[in-house]
């Protein structure tokens, strides 16, 4: 009886509208609650600068938060702020933001907010949220 | 609601499954730098960034009311224990007559064991 033989080197799924994120985000939620250790930072009432390493261009504003700059006159690449202690073993972070500004940048260049851990093993291995705003190249 | 107009999964052949939210967003990479994997969204209305980690599993995800609340952004499988990991935020404008201004409103931080320490004076 012949037969047939087929090895499957990719899958790409593509569709209008996918629906893989709810129970992942309740799964989340779950696990989250058996996490030990919890801070809530309100930045609005402190600077909280005690557990913050902060660029001079992240300046807190009471009554609002920490409000986080960046031109592009800068000398500096970025305006960065990094949590003092490193995260251990499983955690969860949430980060509660408004975007004030957002300019267009110039063609080729992007603007954006990450939101990143980097790991301690020997390659600084880096995992990225952004929010980006991208032009294209004219 | 968990679902994204427009938005494409994919699984590149290291395993990680990401989701492209927006027509405008820069597409996700893989890096080279080969050690960083990144997620870009536009969203001018995001509300909240998320990242999850449990066991080798990292889950990104951001909250915006033009997606109706949280959605997933990305997960990824890490090959690497679940070591230390340093939690940096920042905001770059492109180009010399960019801007960007972002307010920071609030952070919670649940993590396993131990508890957040001032920094030495």
């Amino acid at each position: 009886m012949p037969g047939a033989s087929v090895v499957w080197t990719a899958l790409e799924i593509r569709a209008e509208r996918i629906s893989n994120g709810k129970q992942v985000i309740a799964e989340l939620a779950r696990s989250r609650a058996e996490l030990e250790a919890s801070s809530e930072l309100n930045f609005s009432t402190s600077s909280f600068d005690e557990l913050l390493v902060r660029n001079p261009n992240v300046k807190w504003v009471a009554g609002s938060g920490l409000r986080m700059q960046h031109s592009g006159q800068s000398p500096d690449s970025s305006t960065p702020m990094t949590l003092n202690e490193p995260l251990r073993g499983d955690f969860d972070v949430s980060l509660d933001l408004e975007i004030e500004t957002i300019t267009k940048p110039v063609g080729g260049e992007s603007s954006f907010l990450a939101f990143q851990i980097s790991l301690q093993d020997p390659e600084w291995t880096r995992y990225q949220a952004q929010s980006c705003f991208k032009t294209p190249v004219e | 609601m968990d679902t994204v107009p427009g938005a494409v999964l994919f699984q590149d052949p290291s395993g990680i499954s990401r989701l492209v939210v927006h027509r405008q967003c820069m597409s996700a990479r893989t890096g080279k730098d080969e050690t960083t994997e990144s997620h870009a969204v536009v969203l001018k209305t995001l509300t909240r960034l998320r990242i999850a980690r449990r066991g080798q599993t990292i889950t990104m995800i951001a909250s915006s009311p033009e997606y109706s609340g949280e959605f997933v952004l990305a997960r990824f499988q890490q090959s690497l224990p679940p070591l230390p990991a340093k939690l940096n935020i920042f905001a770059r404008a492109g180009g010399r007559d960019a801007e960007i201004s972002i307010l920071l409103k609030k952070m919670w931080i649940c993590q396993q064991s131990a508890e957040l320490k001032p920094k030495d004076p």
